[in-house]
């Protein structure tokens, strides 16, 4: 248990993810996206289309 | 509606550099804006707007594209915890800054924005040539004392809150990425509190001209998607050079339009 508590505290350090993906990823490996990265790009461009249509409205 | 190609694209360059590397969209895009001969009321509170809306998508992706981890439930992280600290101050500033324009306190304004000017540089400086030396141990004080410097600085109408805080939490042992998407997602909440601020002052008959927002919003948008991209793929090491030189870069553009030579 104390050693769970140790890594979750580690984990939540400043910088602590950042860290790992470049100490552990090459830069290929870090350019590729996940499916769920996809997911949420699309979004944001749902996002940035609803949010220019109602600029268009009331502008 | 109308869209202006030079303004989404001067958006979008320095929205990039904004999200990459903490500073620079109010600082540079301000002045530029002027010079193409807008207003103050058509720039400054369409910048903080658009910084509100971009800063918080840039916020979600630098977590998504994992340069920071982000939490809204307890226990919160301590990348949170300093993004809070750092937001709530810069809401303060601006909130003080709102007070002072209300009582129109005269302040000596190319004294104090040299100052900043002179501030940011020295720290671009310091940051670049001791990059090596710097020890990387998390010094939480010193960056609440960079906080309080920053937040001091927007609050007397200096600008320059990305510069220093930015500086700040590198000198603080904050790793470059993560200090990158910390300024983005605390920019846009300290951006929704100016924004607020103009709408106060709008009720007292100032009239907000909403022209340029439709642009700025669209090359800011692209960009605080594109930008935590760049920062996860582009090794921290070239961050760690990159951000001093633009911090220089910046702390020069303002002394540059300070002595007049770009008006």
């Amino acid at each position: 248990m104390e050693e769970i508590k140790k890594d979750v505290a580690h984990i939540n350090e400043v910088g602590y993810v950042a860290r790992m993906v470049d100490t552990t990823m090459s830069t290929k490996d870090r350019m590729k996206i996940k499916k769920n990265t996809i997911l949420r790009l699309s979004g944001a461009i749902l996002l940035y289309t609803l949010i220019m249509i109602f600029f268009s409205f009331i502008l | 509606m109308e869209l202006f190609i030079t303004i989404i694209i001067l958006a979008f360059l320095f929205e990039t550099m904004d999200s990459c590397a903490g500073m620079g969209f109010g600082t540079g895009l301000t002045p530029l804006l002027f010079i193409l001969g807008y207003e103050p009321l058509q720039v400054v509170p369409i910048l903080l707007l658009s910084e509100a809306i971009t800063g918080f998508t840039a916020g979600y992706f630098h977590h998504e594209f994992e340069n920071v981890r982000f939490s809204y439930k307890r226990p919160l992280t301590k990348a949170t915890k300093i993004m809070l600290i750092i937001a709530v101050i810069g809401c303060l500033a601006i909130i003080f800054s709102v007070v002072l324009t209300y009582y129109t306190l005269e302040l000596p304004t190319k004294v104090i924005k040299s100052y900043v000017a002179i501030l940011v540089l020295a720290m671009g400086l310091i940051g670049l040539f001791s990059f090596k030396k710097m020890k990387r141990t998390y010094k939480p004080k010193m960056l609440i004392g960079s906080a309080g410097l920053a937040g001091f600085n927007k609050g007397i109408g200096a600008g320059g809150y990305g510069p220093v805080i930015m500086m700040g939490q590198i000198f603080s042992g904050i790793y470059e990425k993560t200090a990158t998407a910390i300024v983005s997602l605390s920019e846009g909440i300290v951006s929704i509190v100016g924004f607020a601020s103009f709408l106060f002052i709008s009720s007292y008959g100032v009239v907000i001209d909403y022209v340029l927002l439709p642009s700025i919003f669209t090359g800011g948008f692209l960009a605080a998607v594109l930008a935590p991209y760049l920062v996860r793929i582009i090794n921290n090491k070239i961050w760690r050079v990159v951000i001093p030189v633009y911090a220089i870069g910046i702390g020069m553009y303002c002394l540059i339009q300070l002595s007049g030579a770009l008006s």
